[in-house]
């Protein structure tokens, strides 16, 4: 027996051992090769964004500079649009090369920029009006902006000069650096343009409160709760931030440096029902919400579509100038599904927005707006609104509800010159009313 | 006598090379608990150890110091506390025991889901307005022309965000992630319109520090 064991030892273990040591060789060695294959699928990645950007920066370059050489609206039109297509690509591809995130902000916003340009330069065209000058000019700028870029990526491809370091979370400065040209600026009303991104509020006046000022506001909004300040906020819209956690739960409330108005409030609702609720529950809620507006003064504000998830409604709410909707000054009123009390509010829109509107006589009369809708289509209900195009510019509409079979249909009339600026289609999903 | 010696020797072997091959196997299809080892143990280590909940040896053995590092990820993530990974543990951790059932859908879709799957990747542990911070910054991000245009192209651009570059993207969101994610997409933005955020704690690029501080929420710095 003692022999037996003996051997065991002599010839077990050393077998074990050796295939252990082999299994862990050829376990080390799998995982060598997926790094390696891993690394190399990764790179391919990299080299094929680079391709594809430095195409799209010369297709680009060439979609301007036919847009310099073209007269009739249709091609116009066309290359508008290949423009935005190139740009957005462009986009797509550069958000894929490492070190994007943090070194080529610029090259990103003028991407970004040039497919806004060309998308509001499409909307002017299709309305039948034609380029100024300042627009070729700016046009111009942009294909010699991107000639220069297409220069410098071509060259990067043609040499075999991809970005091959992964750049670390954050990792800005790290890469090397491509020469970076003078992006021109653009003068438009778009989405992405410097004047929408840098838009001020308007919605608040008044003189500036201080943090005991502030805590006071606060309070007076919520007498039975201790709220702790925070801290301050000193975003596009400075507020003084507080909080409470007790029974009741958690709240946060903003109040605003400029004026001292609510900026937003929200607490958590006691349940968490996600079924839809039913009409008797939905006008229960909406007269909750209008009550509170009411009592909060904002008295002059308009339903529009609902949301309902964990245990909480949505109603958004709009305000209205002598009937016209005004559609940016917008509120949301979150009220709690279980107890149907308010449980938040959000005013930020509303505070960005609200003021006194000059709002233009239409031109056109309802029935013209109605006679530009399609025959197929039932026209419910018409409504004047001031729809915000970008955070600068707002049109005034004939906002006309209209049904088509069972779908409903919301489409903005231009009051002015009868274009049609939107066109939204409204799904009853289980989370509320969606437009899309 | 020998030569049966030789030949129980060789079928001991057999057997335990029998068992190594097929343990990875039984292991998988269970709970994994102390006493534990193998590949599965090994991804349980190192994702406790990426996040920091683990310090011990990455050796693939279910040890007490895996077993105290389990505890502490169940504990800091709200799962019920019994140091044994178990299907719901090992969805928190981002993995997929062999055998585990899918869970049941969740109430969000699309977009939302995604920008859910980013906020709890990025900042569970964070309060509730910290969460809807981090949705917030998503969004305007997809509304600045300085980033991609779309919630997707936001999220994976390269080098955004840690929890796309360590995998914690891929977790199942919480319902307290998904309803922050709807807060956001519903325009509640306590950032004030930030851009960027970081933990001071864990960021030491002098980049990101430079820029100026908007808010503070949690263990987060926002800034524009």
């Amino acid at each position: 027996m003692i022999r037996f064991s003996k051997k065991i030892w002599l010839f077990g273990l050393p077998a074990i051992l050796l295939v252990g040591f082999a299994v862990l060789s050829v376990s080390y060695l799998k995982q060598r090769t997926e790094l390696a294959e891993q690394k190399r699928a990764l790179d391919a990645q990299t080299e094929n964004a680079c391709h594809a950007l430095a195409n799209d920066l010369k297709d680009l370059e060439i979609a301007l500079s036919k847009l310099e050489a073209a007269s009739t609206p249709a091609r116009l039109s066309k290359t508008f649009s290949d423009v935005k297509r190139l740009s957005a690509g462009a986009v797509r591809a550069l958000s894929l090369l490492p070190g994007a995130y943090a070194d080529d902000e610029g090259l990103m916003r003028f991407l970004t920029r040039a497919g806004d340009y060309a998308d509001t330069l499409f909307d002017r065209v299709q309305n039948g009006q034609m380029l100024t000058e300042q627009q070729r000019t700016a046009l111009s700028d942009l294909r010699a902006c991107c000639a220069e870029l297409s220069a410098t990526y071509d060259g990067d491809v043609q040499e075999g000069n991809f970005p091959r370091a992964d750049v670390p979370f954050y990792g800005g400065g790290e890469t090397e650096q491509e020469s970076i040209p003078d992006y021109p600026s653009l003068l438009y009303d778009g989405p992405f343009s410097e004047s929408s991104e840098q838009a001020e509020p308007l919605g608040l006046s008044g003189k500036t409160v201080d943090e005991a000022e502030a805590t006071k506001i606060a309070q007076e909004w919520f007498p039975d709760r201790a709220l702790a300040f925070d801290g301050r906020t000193e975003g596009t819209i400075v507020t003084y931030d507080f909080s409470a956690a007790d029974e009741s739960g958690e709240l946060y409330v903003s109040i605003t440096e400029q004026g001292g108005e609510l900026l937003y409030f929200m607490g958590m609702p006691a349940g968490d029902k996600n079924d839809p609720p039913s009409d008797e529950e939905s006008e229960r809620m909406h007269k909750a919400a209008s009550a509170y507006l009411n009592a909060h003064g904002f008295p002059s504000m308009s339903p529009s579509y609902a949301q309902y998830y964990a245990g909480t409604t949505v109603l958004n709410y709009a305000a209205v100038q002598n009937g016209v909707i005004l559609y940016a000054d917008l509120i949301k009123v979150y009220v709690d599904r279980e107890t149907e009390a308010v449980i938040g509010l959000d005013t930020q829109n509303y505070r960005f927005h609200h003021r006194a509107r000059h709002v233009p006589a239409p031109v056109l009369t309802e029935q013209d707006a109605i006679d530009r809708i399609s025959d197929a289509l039932t026209v419910e209900q018409v409504a004047l609104a001031l729809i915000p195009k970008c955070n600068t510019r707002e049109v005034l509409c004939y906002e006309c509800k209209c049904t088509l079979d069972e779908t409903f249909f919301i489409i903005y009339i231009n009051a002015e010159n009868g274009a049609e600026e939107e066109l939204f289609e409204v799904l009853n999903s289980n989370e509320g009313d969606l437009v899309v | 006598m020998r030569k049966t010696g030789l030949r129980r020797a060789r079928i001991i072997l057999l057997a335990a090379l029998i068992l190594c091959s097929i343990l990875p196997v039984l292991t998988a299809q269970a709970a994994l608990r102390r006493g534990s080892s193998g590949s599965e143990v090994t991804a349980i280590q190192k994702r406790l150890k990426q996040w920091g909940y683990y310090t011990g040896a990455i050796d693939g053995i279910y040890g007490p110091a895996t077993e105290k590092a389990v505890r502490y990820f169940q504990q800091k993530n709200g799962l019920s506390v019994d140091g044994v990974v178990g299907e719901k543990t090992a969805a928190a951790l981002g993995l997929n025991l062999s055998g585990a059932k899918s869970s049941s859908p969740s109430t969000a879709t699309g977009d939302t889901y995604l920008l859910a799957q980013c906020i709890y990747g990025e900042s569970r542990g964070e309060p509730y307005k910290g969460q809807v911070a981090v949705g917030a910054v998503i969004l305007n991000r997809v509304k600045s022309s300085a980033f991609p245009n779309s919630i997707a192209g936001v999220i994976y651009q390269r080098g955004a965000f840690s929890a796309v570059d360590d995998g914690q993207i891929n977790l199942r969101p919480n319902d307290t992630a998904l309803k922050a994610a709807k807060d956001a997409m519903n325009g509640w933005d306590p950032t004030g319109g930030c851009l960027f955020y970081y933990n001071p704690k864990k960021t030491t690029n002098a980049w990101i520090r430079s820029k100026p501080i908007v808010v503070r929420i949690g263990e987060h710095v926002f800034c524009k």
